[in-house]
């Protein structure tokens, strides 16, 4: 009788622990980002904690930035992902709404003229003029407003073409048939 | 619930508890520190793209605004962390601000930027170079790395 009463204390007592150990991780993980953030607003090497809390948001604004960017280019490169473009466009929109820093801005301004010329090149694959002309436009008033000095399709096309090219990446086992 | 079964139940909670907050805290303080480490080691892609094509494409104030925006951004990540990154990067970026000074027939601007060139070359250990000497090797070194200024047009 007493051992039947110990198994069931301690399968409630193990069952106890392994329940509170998520609870206490998700603990752990808020903890961590805290003490991370109030690090960030502590000066660092020569630089005062103003200036330092200032840098660390210019820097996780141009992170996400390089990061939707990366997103758009990787999309436009892979067949299965094309599909997610125009939701990859709606994130660069919204987070450029979002940005702070005036460092970043212009930064996600040429993000979404780049994301735009991407979005045309894929609605010209798919014939919808109208839809190409509507985001090369696009992208051209972007381009204006950042003071490029020319900016006809065909060399934005050009420039667009070149950078997917740079981040495209060979299907496995394509370096053994060169 | 006997008291030895309370005892023992609020144990298990607070031993689970302890676990998976230290487990957490650690893997994820680790993790944060490398990403910091990470930040402060190369230079932000996003800024960099941006003020290359600035610099390529756009007119002399949205280019120069763009570079200037780039070398404050290094000149705050070396104070924050000195390296020889840094030094390198904010060489160059003030030597390309010097050349387009240059275009601009802005020659007071354009030597007070390679002043600034010169600077952070020698900080870097490098040697102390002639001007002409220095934008012969920035010219060079654009055309490696992609930043030939204006390739599709000129000022």
């Amino acid at each position: 009788m007493k051992n039947r009463h110990f198994g069931v204390w301690f399968s409630l007592a193990l069952a106890i622990f392994l329940l509170s150990v998520w609870p206490g991780s998700k603990l752990g993980e808020k903890l961590a980002a805290y003490r991370y953030h109030s690090a960030q607003r502590r000066g660092l090497g020569n630089l005062s904690a103003s200036e330092h809390a200032h840098l660390e948001s210019v820097l996780d604004e141009l992170d996400v930035i390089g990061f939707l960017r990366l997103s758009i280019l990787a999309s436009a490169n892979n067949d299965k992902l094309k599909k997610v473009l125009p939701e990859e466009v709606g994130k660069i929109e919204d987070f450029r709404r979002k940005v702070k820093a005036s460092e970043a801005k212009p930064v996600a301004d040429l993000d979404l003229a780049l994301a735009d010329v991407v979005m045309a090149l894929d609605e010209e694959q798919d014939n919808n003029k109208d839809m190409a002309k509507t985001h090369m436009r696009s992208a051209q008033s972007i381009l204006q407003s950042l003071g490029w000095r020319d900016y006809p399709e065909d060399t934005l096309r050009g420039l667009t073409q070149r950078e997917l090219e740079s981040w495209k990446l060979d299907p496995p086992g394509s370096q053994h048939l060169k | 619930m006997t008291r030895a079964a309370k005892v023992t139940y609020l144990a298990a909670l607070f031993i689970g508890l302890s676990v998976g907050l230290l487990r957490e805290y650690r893997s994820s303080m680790s993790l944060l520190k490398s990403y910091h480490e990470i930040r402060f080691t190369i230079p932000p892609y996003a800024l960099e793209e941006f003020t290359r094509e600035q610099y390529k494409h756009a007119d002399l104030e949205h280019a120069r605004a763009a570079l200037l925006t780039y070398a404050n951004v290094l000149e705050e990540m070396e104070k924050a962390k000195a390296d020889k990154t840094w030094k390198m990067e904010l060489s160059l970026t003030y030597a390309r601000l010097a050349s387009l000074g240059d275009g601009a027939a802005d020659l007071e601007q354009s030597r007070a930027f390679m002043a600034k060139a010169r600077y952070w070359n020698l900080a870097n250990g490098g040697r102390d170079m002639p001007d002409s000497e220095m934008k012969a090797a920035l010219l060079k070194i654009d055309e490696v790395k992609g930043w030939s200024a204006h390739q599709i047009f000129s000022h």
